[in-house]
């Protein structure tokens, strides 16, 4: 085989293994659970499935219009433009039969079911003799109703009937099986769907039915005729096509920024290849660990370890961005980065939630995977394909990064202090969820239409008996419960409600979730039709809400206990009357209420709220009524439960997170040491930030915002290791790190779907700012360019020239003396420079007028000379284009000195670049001047030597600092040394030779004290230099500062 | 409930008038479209499953076309029910009530449905019931039996006989329960219970 081959063979066998174990695994049966339930593990798998969601196989339409005929018309013309093949959904049509099941149902449960008027009426005499008096009329004169004397004499049940809501009673069926209701002076036609299995569970298949119900609603609508549909199956397919349309456009744009960005970083193509095989060893793997870890996983799982997977792409940059002489430190980087991540996972796979203890598996054998893929497989497979890849391009300049972390640093304190104290934790439903305007304002409808609110509940009730052998195990569960968290059981078993209502009392227990799971074992739950699972009224955390509600049509047996007392009057006094106006023999005697059974309810309360022995009530009063004694034995679950369950386990990984984060530190102690704090604090603070930042948008943490707390603690900290421990080098690799990361996590923050929406805020946020900590935290190299130049960052000079367009030059003097005097605080070279600050700040004030004159463009600045025959014959051999040579210092400016000859030529002049590098890209950045041409002296060379000839011989002029040190006698005289190679290259020219010093008057008016200087020997040059310069630093002292002063 | 119960067979009763009026049963409809404008004492029985002697109240039922109905009892108590365009209202010993059409759905429609049947519009009903007419030796049998649910609930089958006057009503209910009314037309025309200020 030959070299090339073995490559491929080597870069493709991690691949095929991958497959093949994936396949293997895939052999066995794998179950994705979607259901919202199943995100919370075994607490959700004690509701029965058909309750999780209500009716989730049901789908509504509703046709309103003002008149009957107008709706019933758009109905019939929707019925008749529906698709054939509508996924084989059941159009659910009403026979009537439920209803006279329910009046069966209700009949047989004795007295004491009443409507709330005939309660408050069976209260006094008066009222009785009232029904009394009601009940003989119907009797006598309505031919037909609903119950019989001897079932209801009363007319107790049938007042009871009336009250019940829209949903059991108002709709009135037709003969072709769409329900009819009139309510709020419109007309309102129910179309109704049941969809089988195949379809419910199949999202193609929900939408293809979605959309044939759009396009027969299109086909039907007229003017005056509202089309409202509503239905799980209708939030499936909505939610199915925006996650599809949004992820999908988001994959795409996250592949296309990659690729470009691989272009960008390495200026060829094929790295897209290696990007994509760790990629895809990555998912193969996590999810061959995912099928091995749990036989059946959740979608969120699947999605948020594809969406992490991104962080494969990090390590793909820090390796093949890295230079051959880093090549161990960024394995060993890459190894503890790989880590330090795997550490801050470990508690989530530890989580009794299953979602994210999936994520974590699925995300840490996918890192696993990769590491082994970039540290393994990329060394071996492309040795000698390219070296030099990741050294193309210029480095950014780590110099604007730190002033702009610094800004950002002083943004996060602000942040933290404002957010952290207002922090809440808490996970409501529309973190979960939320739907479409249009379907929530359907369902709203529906809901009213039907007789209930928003807002779900479930009961399970069970039967009465096994009450006492039941309850003292759940007391007996309890007080273990209790033992462990070290608080003291006192109090007896009792079987009486009272008793345990009082031991919930003194107890307190608070969090609702553990109360329900320490109630109530799985093995009950699972059985709730059975004896076993039984909770007493006391047990339930909320008695308020859907239980005052579901009386509506359910009453408690403690009401229609107390409502039979009144009954028992009501026979009493009354009785005797009704049974001589009916002529019976007897009347029958009202008969004690007894508890329900849940396994004869009656289909018109099963259809809309029973499933599996379990209840929902459909409504939640406003006003939460008092407490409702349900002697039955119920326990209480409903969808805002879920919440509840998910709003802790957001506070119980807090505690993880801790836990996380300690382990992490852990592992940074072993492999950095020392510097463990500085590595680790930038990603703590990043996510403080992002509590913060959701704290000021008024949002609170929720699980899937701490979810990606974890990841965003390990990429933190991937940051901070790579820039912490190659000093700075490996900045390129981590920039495209994070841009990849912000790329295809922060735009998951644009997704409509909540928990994607959170999970990318949250990395979005924290991301960048972890990184620009880590950057600005990292210590600095001594190859890299240092961030600032004498205290000047390229952020300070733009903002400094942004306040001189704006408020003009004496603002820009102004903020440069400010400058100066801060320089000469707090440096000791300058305050040793100068005893004083008025050399510093008359520096900076100069340095201030040099970029004006840099950058304004002729007509400044105000030069005038000297006054001596020197410079009137510099002015005339410049104007003359004889070519001068300007030997000047390093005090002054080369754009001064130009302006003096006010013509066209051009001075030419060597500068220092390396060590002037930031004043020099300002500089780059906006000169307009175009007769100074700089040129770096590090360049300087034989080429240079001649190119200067040319110019002098055009008639330019050249410009070079012949000073390079300077020490100050004893009589505090400078004396300045020369350089050789600058008296040597300026006499060889052969050009005239002068000294120009440039000082500053006031404002921007300069004088320049000009001297010539004899060329006939080298060393008179040297000395009339010397002497030139230290004749002006004595007379303006101001003037000179000893930048180059290398004592 | 009661109200419901009382509005539904007086308006079915109204309604199988109307519908064996068009059915193209030619001894009948003069007589219903008569009924409809007539005056008459009447005899409610009902035969109630677990009860020994049936139910038996009489009373005085006004029509007056294009106003409305009252149904007026008078033994064992007394109660009225004015049926009108918009609005039925109740008396009794525990007072007058009126309720809006707007607020009982069923009434409004039924009227509705009944005022385009006599206006001309035979398909009315059409899908409310099946109707079967035919003669006897003692005059003519309508029988309606109702196809919707919420008629289905209240009784299985309505039956209308008579021979020169609607003489008979009889109500099938679902649980074995047989109501009858007996008719005697008073006079034509008189409108005697519209006679005086209607609330």
């Amino acid at each position: 085989m030959t070299g090339r081959g073995r490559m491929w063979a080597r870069a493709l066998a991690p691949l095929a293994l991958s497959a093949l174990v994936a396949g293997l695994l895939l052999s066995r049966p794998v179950h994705v659970q979607t259901s919202l339930y199943d995100l919370v593990g075994d607490m959700a798998s004690t509701v029965p499935a058909s309750v999780r969601n209500r009716s989730n196989d049901r789908a509504s339409v509703v046709v309103s219009a003002k008149s009957e005929n107008a709706a019933l018309s758009a109905a019939d013309a929707f019925v008749a433009a529906l698709p054939a093949d509508l996924g084989a959904a059941v159009r659910h049509k009403d026979d009537g039969a439920a209803f006279a099941e329910m009046r069966t149902f209700y009949a047989s449960h004795g007295s004491g079911v009443v409507s709330s008027a005939d309660a408050e009426r069976l209260k006094t005499p008066e009222g009785r003799a009232k029904i009394a008096r009601a009940a003989i009329r119907r009797h006598f004169s309505v031919p037909v109703t609903l119950f019989t004397p001897v079932q209801d004499p009363f007319g107790l049940l049938a007042g009871f009937a009336a009250s019940l809501p829209t949903s059991v009673m108002g709709w009135s069926p037709r003969k072709d099986g769409v329900l009819v209701a009139e309510r709020d002076g419109e007309t309102h036609v129910l179309v109704s769907f049941t969809l089988p299995p195949s379809v419910s569970g199949d999202m193609d298949a929900l939408e293809r039915f979605a959309s044939g119900l759009r396009a027969a609603r299109n086909a039907a609508a007229r003017e005056g005729v509202r089309f409202a549909a509503s239905g799980v199956p209708l939030h499936a397919a909505e939610t199915a096509s925006r996650c599809r349309r949004e992820i999908g456009w988001l994959g795409v744009f996250s592949m296309l920024f990659i690729a470009c960005l691989g272009l960008w970083a390495f200026r060829t193509w094929k790295v897209v290849v290696w990007f994509a095989l760790s990629l895809a060893n990555a998912a193969l793997a996590g999810f061959a660990a995912l099928v091995l870890f749990a036989p059946s996983f959740h979608l969120i799982a699947l999605v948020f370890g594809t969406t992490v997977l991104g962080l494969v792409i990090d390590y793909s940059f820090h390796w093949l961005l890295r230079s051959e002489a880093d090549e161990r430190a960024t394995r060993r980087n890459l190894l503890v980065s790989c880590a330090t991540t795997e550490v801050s996972l470990v508690p989530l796979a530890c989580a009794s939630l299953p979602a994210l203890a999936q994520s974590a598996v699925f995300l840490g054998a996918g890192l696993v995977a990769a590491l082994a893929t970039v540290l393994w497989l990329y060394p071996r497979a492309w040795r000698g394909m390219w070296c030099e890849a990741g050294r193309r391009g210029r480095r950014p300049r780590p110099t604007c990064a730190r002033g702009l972390a610094w800004g950002v640093f002083g943004i996060v304190c602000v942040a933290l202090v404002a957010g952290l104290p207002h922090a809440r934790f808490e996970t409501p439903l529309a973190a979960l969820y939320r739907p479409p305007a249009e379907l929530a304002a359907a369902e709203a409808q529906f809901a009213r239409l039907s007789g209930s609110d928003a807002g779900h509940g479930f009961l399970v009730t069970t039967c009465a008996a096994g009450v006492a052998e039941t309850l003292d195990d759940m007391l007996a569960r309890e007080a273990r419960a209790l033992k462990r968290r070290g608080r003291r059981f006192s109090g007896e078993a009792s079987q009486s409600s009272q008793g345990v209502a009082s031991l919930r009392r003194r107890h307190q227990v608070r969090q609702r979730t553990d109360a329900v799971a320490s109630l109530v074992t799985p093995a009950e739950r699972r059985d709730p039709l059975g004896d076993a699972a039984l909770v007493t009224p006391a047990e339930r955390r909320d008695p308020l809400g859907d239980v005052a509600c579901l009386s509506r049509f359910l009453p408690p047996l403690a009401e229609r206990t107390a409502n039979w007392e009144n009954v028992n009057l009501l026979y009493a006094e009354q009785g005797e009357k009704l049974r001589s106006a009916l002529k019976l023999a007897a009347l029958p005697a009202p008969e004690a209420p007894r508890a329900w059974d849940a396994k004869t309810l009656p289909r018109a309360i099963a259809e809309n709220f029973l499933a599996d022995g379990a209840l929902v009530a459909s409504n939640v009063p406003a006003d939460a009524g008092a407490d409702m004694d349900m002697s039955d034995g119920v326990v209480f679950w409903r969808p805002a439960d879920l919440s509840c369950v998910l709003t802790a386990w957001g506070r119980q990984s807090v505690g993880l997170f801790l836990a996380a984060a300690a382990a992490m530190f852990a592992l940074l102690l072993v492999f950095v040491r020392g510097r463990a704090v500085r590595v680790f604090a930038p990603a703590v603070v990043s996510f403080l930030v992002v509590v913060a930042a959701l704290t000021v948008r008024g949002e609170p943490v929720n699980l899937f915002h701490m979810l990606a707390g974890f990841l965003l603690l390990g990429m933190g900290v991937d940051y901070a290791v790579f820039l912490h421990e190659s000093r700075g080098r490996a900045v390129k690799s981590a920039l495209c790190a994070l841009l990849t990361s912000m790329v295809g996590f922060g735009a998951l923050a644009f997704v409509s779907f909540p928990v994607v929406a959170a999970f990318g805020f949250a990395l979005g946020v924290g991301l960048p700012v972890a990184f620009l900590l880590a950057w600005a935290s990292a210590p600095r190299d001594a190859d890299t360019a240092p961030a600032t130049e004498h205290g000047a960052s390229p952020l300070g000079l733009e903002l400094a020239w942004l306040a001189y367009r704006v408020f003009g030059k004496r603002a820009l003097n102004a903020l440069a003396a400010a400058i100066g005097l801060c320089i000469w605080m707090f440096s000791a070279g300058a305050r040793k420079a100068s005893r004083g600050p008025g050399k510093a700040m008359r520096f900076a004030r100069s340095l201030a007028d040099k970029f004006v004159v840099m950058c304004e463009g002729p007509g400044q600045p105000c030069v005038e000379t000297d006054g001596s025959d020197d410079a009137a014959a510099f002015v005339a051999d410049v104007q003359a284009k004889k070519g001068v040579f300007v030997l000047s210092s390093h005090c002054g400016t080369v754009e001064v000195l130009a302006a003096l000859g006010a013509c066209d030529v051009t001075f030419h002049a060597w500068m220092a670049f390396a060590q002037t590098a930031v004043f020099n890209a300002f500089y780059a950045r906006h000169a307009k001047r175009r007769r100074v041409r700089v040129h770096p002296i590090e360049t300087f060379g034989m080429a240079s030597a001649f190119e200067a000839g040319d110019w002098l011989d055009a008639g330019d002029c050249a410009v070079m600092a012949a000073d390079f040190e300077s020490a100050t006698a004893a009589d505090g005289s400078p004396r300045i040394a020369v350089s050789e190679g600058a008296v040597r290259f300026a006499r060889a020219l052969g050009h005239p030779v002068y000294f120009v010093a440039c000082v500053r008057t006031r404002g921007s008016q300069y004088r320049a004290i000009v001297r010539k200087l004899p060329t006939e020997t080298r060393a008179g040059l040297a000395d009339a230099y010397r002497a030139a310069l230290e004749a002006v630093v004595r007379e303006h002292p101001e003037e000179w500062f000893r930048w180059m002063d290398r004592g | 409930m009661k109200r419901r119960g009382r509005r539904f067979p007086i308006g079915v009763v109204t309604a199988c008038c109307a519908l064996g009026l068009q059915a193209g049963v030619p001894r009948c409809a003069g007589v219903l479209a008569r009924a409809l404008d007539a005056d008459a004492a009447w005899t409610l029985e009902r035969v109630v499953p677990g009860l020994e002697s049936p139910l038996v109240s009489t009373g005085v039922v006004s029509c007056c076309a294009g106003s409305g109905i009252v149904w007026r009892v008078d033994a064992p108590f007394f109660s009225e029910v004015c049926m009108l365009g918009d609005a039925m209202v109740f008396s009794d010993e525990d007072g007058v009530r009126r309720k809006a059409a707007k607020d009982l759905p069923q009434y409004d429609r039924i009227r509705k449905q009944t005022d385009a049947f006599l206006a001309g519009d035979a398909h009315a009903f059409d899908g409310a019931f099946d109707l079967r007419a035919c003669d006897t030796v003692d005059g003519w049998t309508l029988t309606l039996t109702p196809t919707v649910g919420a008629m289905k609930r209240l009784f299985t089958q309505v039956e209308l006989a008579g021979d020169k006057r609607l003489e008979r009503v009889t109500l099938k209910t679902a649980d074995g329960g047989e109501s009858r009314i007996c008719f005697f037309e008073k006079a034509q025309g008189a409108h005697e219970l519209w006679k005086g200020a209607r609330p």
